[in-house]
């Protein structure tokens, strides 16, 4: 696709990435129990989009047919990267999820609150959760790509493939996210506020902490250029420089921010915004 | 009634109608009513996701079975919007993503208060509300399967009739789902039955009433199920539901039927 084509959506869910177990090349590989843990890891994120999506269909997002057909592809997809990660990783334990009275109450009114919230903000959210989702695919595909370097050829090969269709996707991301941010000051505001505030990647606050670092410690041990390069694509954004936060993520994983950059995202609007007016 | 999720995951596919010679429409087009019913049905298929949101707000998105089986849900019924549009595609009508776009925006409000009412129904009521979800899935997967059948039949033209199954057939499996979750989890808490019971009885409504006008709804039902024929397939949908845990004795179609006008010269049940 070149730059300038618009990501065919048709054609897109048309040709999902389906069931990839029968085709799987690395199942019963032997694989180090700190990478086949990490594998887990990224599959429970790729199957766990529900919580995600219950947050985004509340909005103004679910409105548009295009991004909802592209979604509904999407979430099937995931589904069966998780169901190849888990046939490649096998079974192994999965952290005890202990959700205090605070988490439950997010699990149980955070859809609650974002449809009301939702009402406000209009399609300025849809431009953030399309951004979300970009950084997202571009934090699980560093961790697949390094999964990638570590694993025997087979479990290699399969975790191209997969990779391959995370990029398809984050075509789609990518083209949305670009598009909102560069028209509307509020998804640049709003997208600086919520992507500081979130615990990446994205379903890391579902689990314990130790479970994300630990992931992260296994895929790139003490290696920080991955996340310098992640937030050097944030960076590049419009309106979205130096929220540094994958390398946030590195120094606490699993843990959201203390302090959400609210001066920094105003004077970032801002200038935007002055962009925006020069232009 | 088992059901294997794993098996329904790896077996779900778009429906298929690339075999279907759907250029026999040009010379044997569609009479205007069928063709009515089914932009209706076109409708109501790609609204599914509109029905997903509404059940990702409530306790039921958490549990793993129901969750892959919303994902594989979603993409078959977008499957047969797209399938039900390439056959309106041949008449002359046209379904794109910015009309469909502009029909969701014209739901206004109250199709911003759905998925809080849904969210305050499915806190009050806890887990227990998953059975609610699963039954009324059942209702309505019973009654978008039946549909297809009566249009297949009332309509049997040869490319039509055949694509018509293939959806149907996919509904039957859907049905078979919620069934099978609303029963055991109906049998398994008397809250659940209670709410489900007075859920169904009072606010269930024919599949695409929340989206569609009530001129259509009516029209569109009318059509279908209208007359003995209907009545009668009416009932057998009235009977498989009244075997749930804690339904026993309801008539859901058919009251919501006859509050729309239809079957005025026949008995009620």
């Amino acid at each position: 696709m070149s730059s300038t084509a618009r990501f065919d959506v048709a054609a897109y869910v048309r040709a999902p990435f389906g069931p990839m177990r029968a085709t799987l090349q690395g199942v019963g590989s032997a694989l180090p129990a700190d990478l086949a843990d990490a594998l887990r890891y990224v599959q429970r994120r790729a199957q766990g989009t529900g919580s995600w999506l219950s947050h985004v269909l509340v909005t103004a997002t679910h409105k548009d047919a295009r991004i909802t057909a592209f979604l509904s592809t999407w979430a099937y997809e995931a589904h069966w990267f998780g169901d190849a990660l888990s046939a490649i990783a096998g079974a192994g334990p999965v952290p005890a999820i202990r959700r205090g009275v605070a988490a439950k109450l997010r699990d149980r009114f955070g859809p609650l609150r974002e449809a009301v919230v939702a009402n406000l903000h209009g399609r300025a959210l849809t431009g953030v959760q399309m951004t979300e989702r970009l950084v997202d695919g571009w934090i699980v595909d560093a961790m697949l790509e390094r999964a990638q370097q570590l694993a025997p050829t087979g479990v290699a090969e399969d975790l191209a493939r997969i990779r391959e269709g995370i990029a398809r996707q984050g075509r789609f991301f990518a083209e949305a996210a670009t598009d909102a941010l560069s028209h509307s000051r509020a998804a640049r505001v709003l997208a600086r506020r919520r992507l500081a505030k979130r615990t990446w990647p994205i379903g890391a606050d579902h689990e314990p902490a130790a479970a994300t670092a630990r992931a992260l410690q296994a895929l790139f041990g003490p290696d920080r250029s991955w996340a310098t390069a992640i937030d050097s694509r944030i960076d590049s954004l419009p309106g979205l420089a130096g929220l540094h936060l994958v390398r946030r993520t590195v120094r606490k994983p699993g843990r959201p921010p203390f302090r959400m950059p609210l001066r920094s995202a105003r004077s970032a609007a801002a200038r935007s915004h002055r962009k925006d007016d020069a232009r | 009634m088992a059901f294997d999720i794993d098996t329904f995951a790896e077996t779900s596919e778009a429906v298929g109608w690339s075999d279907i010679d759907l250029d026999a429409f040009r010379t044997d087009p569609l009479s205007e009513t069928s063709l009515r019913a089914l932009r209706y049905m076109c409708d109501v298929e790609y609204h599914t996701v509109c029905y997903l949101r509404d059940m990702l707000v409530t306790p039921s998105h958490g549990d793993g079975e129901v969750s892959t089986f919303m994902t594989m849900w979603n993409r078959e019924e977008y499957w047969h919007g797209e399938a039900l549009a390439a056959v309106l595609g041949v008449h002359g009508v046209t379904v794109e993503y910015d009309q469909l776009k502009a029909s969701r925006v014209k739901l206004g409000w109250r199709d911003r208060i759905d998925p809080i009412k849904q969210s305050i129904y499915g806190n009050i009521v806890g887990k227990d509300f998953v059975a609610t979800h699963m039954s009324w899935g059942s209702v309505n997967e019973r009654g978008a399967a039946a549909a297809y059948r009566r249009l297949a039949k009332l309509e049997p033209h040869p490319a039509l009739a055949p694509l018509l199954k293939r959806i149907a057939a996919q509904e039957s499996r859907h049905i078979a789902f919620y069934t099978t979750q609303a029963t055991k989890r109906l049998e398994e808490s008397r809250l659940a039955r209670m709410f489900t019971r007075f859920a169904l009885s009072n606010v269930w409504g024919p599949v695409g009433s929340t989206i569609e006008p009530e001129e259509e709804v009516r029209f569109v039902m009318g059509f279908l199920f209208d007359g003995e024929e209907g009545l009668r397939e009416v009932r057998k949908m009235d009977e498989a539901i009244a075997k749930m845990p804690g339904m026993e004795g309801l008539s859901v179609v058919e009251k919501a039927f006859r509050a729309r006008g239809l079957y005025t010269d026949l008995a009620a049940a």
